[in-house]
């Protein structure tokens, strides 16, 4: 059936020629801002990861509306329903559709080019497409996510946003039968635009006792990007420190950590507790909390001996 | 325990912090009466960093006022423990602070006006200050965060709010 069609259409293509044939194929409301379902049709995988992601969520979610007062804070929506996102630049607010957020057209589709951006050089008959370096660059994040990427671009980081956020493996970008088989696989990115979670290979951690106080270190080994990282939401960290002398506790605090004075990149940051004996076993945990969440997630446990 | 001179220079201390507190407290008052003209602070909760639980934007301001005012209590009566405990919850409030300025404003700018390099060494000189139990500068800190933070902070807001009463919206 396949082999049917291929030979059907490449008769076609040959009798008709290129061009004809991409505007037989031309779908005209895929140019025109259309709701992200529509992309749906072709894009089934990146439209069902998009829809789990904090983007979809962006002018929906029940703390934005309660922090913008009902949507009336203006300066507070154009980054969580924009019209057309571009590399370094604030986007505006749009008028349609608001409800999606951070959506498939707001991404990709350029009015100066009536056309959709993207990373490859592709044939892309439904609609036109325009290949875009932009899209490999952490710059095409950073209109919006600016405080995360000027924190970024400092740390002299070789791995931008996407290759953390945005994993990819080889697949098709279409998965609507039959035309799939015409395009060769390539990078999938993951577009549920995953927040992650730093473990215990993430972070270093010592302790110093001296002059009745204890120093805990933590140096952020691998995030390039303070730990938490935020634009307006209001992610945390939080350290719990336990110290005991034999088995008997002689310290139990508790820090919270905001993203104004979060964990930056390779940087020692240190707590103050002060314990009047020295403890000669510390207990050192790492909690977080993302911005939409209301729960805490466990990051890491590690037991450390003072001498 | 202090001696009688360095007694009377900490209650000295004492009134100057605890007058920069009065004018908090006075431009708070005036700027709490337009708090439902410019700008809008109603209906704001904080997470407590000491407790972990929702406190309400006024009760936050409170519990750190006690904490600032309980450090030199303490340390006064020798209760050198709690006055450690209430140092170092009054420096966890006062970072905690960061966290409602993205409510209001989206640049990063109005964040290091108050919380930039400077404010951090006497964050850092404060919490020696307090685990080497300095009464004198412990006040000489708490008096620079009050006078370059808490007013500061009051005094924008209200400086706006006259501004607009004068010159109409
Ligand atoms: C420059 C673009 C931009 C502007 C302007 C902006 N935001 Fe956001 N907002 C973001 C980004 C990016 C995130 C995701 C990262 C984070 O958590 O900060 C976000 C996340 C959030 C979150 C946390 C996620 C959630 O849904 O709970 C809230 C709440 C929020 N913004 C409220 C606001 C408010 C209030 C304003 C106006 C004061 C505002 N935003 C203005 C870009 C923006
Ligand atoms: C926040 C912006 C953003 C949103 C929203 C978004 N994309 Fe993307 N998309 C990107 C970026 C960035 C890349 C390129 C990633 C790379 O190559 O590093 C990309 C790549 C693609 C590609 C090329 C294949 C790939 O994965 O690299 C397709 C197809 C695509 N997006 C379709 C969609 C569709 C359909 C939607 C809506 C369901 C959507 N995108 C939503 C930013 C976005
Ligand atoms: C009728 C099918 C179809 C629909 C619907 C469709 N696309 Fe595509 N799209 C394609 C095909 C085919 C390609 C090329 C795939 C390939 O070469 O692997 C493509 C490629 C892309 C690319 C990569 C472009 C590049 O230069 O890197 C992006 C981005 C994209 N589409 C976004 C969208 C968005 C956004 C929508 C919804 C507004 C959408 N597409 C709707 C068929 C479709
Ligand atoms: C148009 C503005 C905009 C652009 C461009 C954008 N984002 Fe976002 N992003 C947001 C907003 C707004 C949110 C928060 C949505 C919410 O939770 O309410 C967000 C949330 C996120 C989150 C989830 C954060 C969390 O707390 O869970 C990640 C991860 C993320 N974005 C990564 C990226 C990456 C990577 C890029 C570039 C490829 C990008 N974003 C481009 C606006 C944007
Ligand atoms: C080397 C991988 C890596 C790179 C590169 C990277 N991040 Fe992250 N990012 C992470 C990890 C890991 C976390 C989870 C931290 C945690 O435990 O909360 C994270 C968390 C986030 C969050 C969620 C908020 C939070 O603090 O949990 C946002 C938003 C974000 N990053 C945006 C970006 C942007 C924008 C860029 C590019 C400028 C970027 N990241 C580059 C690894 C990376
Ligand atoms: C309820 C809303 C609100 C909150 C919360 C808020 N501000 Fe403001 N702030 C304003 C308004 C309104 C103005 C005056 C107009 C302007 O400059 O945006 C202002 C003005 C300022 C100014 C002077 C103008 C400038 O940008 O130079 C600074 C500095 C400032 N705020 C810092 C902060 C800091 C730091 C925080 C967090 C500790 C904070 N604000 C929390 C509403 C708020
Ligand atoms: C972001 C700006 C800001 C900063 C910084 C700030 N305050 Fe406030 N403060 C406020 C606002 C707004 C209120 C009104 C709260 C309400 O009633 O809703 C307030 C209220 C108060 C109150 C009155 C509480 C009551 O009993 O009603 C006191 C006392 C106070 N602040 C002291 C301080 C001290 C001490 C500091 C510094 C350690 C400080 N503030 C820092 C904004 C600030």
């Amino acid at each position: 059936m396949i082999t049917r069609l291929v030979f059907f259409l490449t008769a076609f293509f040959v009798i008709a020629g290129c061009e004809r044939l991409e505007k037989l194929f031309v779908e005209e409301d895929l140019l025109e801002r259309p709701p992200s379902k529509r992309c749906a049709d072709c894009h089934q995988k990146i439209y069902n990861q998009w829809k789990t992601s904090r983007h979809a969520q962006a002018w929906v979610s029940e703390e934005f509306i309660k922090k913008t007062k009902n949507r009336t804070k203006t300066k507070c929506l154009s980054c969580h329903a924009p019209l057309e996102v571009k590399a370094g630049e604030k986007p505006q607010l749009r008028d349609k559709l608001r409800e999606e957020g951070v959506n498939c057209f707001s991404c990709h589709y350029r009015e100066e080019t009536d056309s959709i951006h993207g990373p490859y050089k592709v044939f892309s008959p439904p609609h036109y497409s325009t290949y875009n370096p932009e899209y490999t660059s952490a710059r095409i994040c950073s209109g919006c996510h600016k405080k995360t990427y000027d924190n970024w671009i400092k740390t002299g980081s070789n791995k931008n946003c996407q290759e953390c956020h945005m994993p990819s493996k080889k697949d098709r970008l279409i998965q609507k039968f039959p035309f799939m088989y015409f395009h060769s696989k390539k990078d999938l990115h993951n577009h549920s635009f995953l927040p992650l979670k730093a473990d215990e290979q993430d972070f270093s951690i010592t302790v110093v006792y001296k002059g009745k106080a204890l120093m805990v270190s933590v140096k952020n080994l691998a995030v390039p990007h303070t730990v938490p990282t935020a634009q307006q939401g209001k992610p945390k960290y939080y350290l719990q420190i336990k110290g005991f002398e034999r088995k008997e506790t002689l310290l139990s605090e508790s820090e919270m950590i905001t993203p104004e004075n979060g964990f930056e990149y390779k940087r020692e940051k240190t707590f103050i507790f002060y314990v009047d004996k020295k403890p000669d076993e510390v207990v050192v945990e790492l909690y977080r909390k993302l911005s939409w969440k209301k729960e805490r997630e466990f990051v890491l446990k590690k037991r450390l001996s003072i001498d | 325990m202090l001696s009688e001179k360095n007694r009377g220079e900490a209650m000295r201390l004492i009134q100057t912090v605890g007058k920069s507190c009065v004018q908090c407290h006075k431009n708070f008052k005036l700027s709490a009466k337009v708090k439902f003209h410019f700008p809008d602070f109603s209906g704001f909760s904080l997470e407590d960093p000491v407790t972990g639980l929702d406190y309400s934007l006024k009760d936050y301001m409170k519990a750190m006022t006690q904490d600032m005012k309980l450090v030199r209590i303490y340390f006064l009566d020798g209760k050198k423990e709690k006055a450690r405990k209430a140092g170092f919850n009054f420096v966890k409030r006062f970072e905690g602070l960061t966290q409602m300025c993205s409510d209001c404003h989206t640049g990063k700018k109005s964040e290091e006006i108050y919380f930039g390099v400077e404010a951090e060494k006497h964050i850092t000189a404060l919490k020696e200050a307090i685990v080497d139990g300095s009464l004198v500068r412990i006040n000489k800190h708490l008096k620079w965060i009050g006078q370059n933070n808490c007013a500061k902070c009051h005094n924008v807001h209200e400086t706006t709010y006259h501004l607009r009463e004068k010159f109409g919206k």
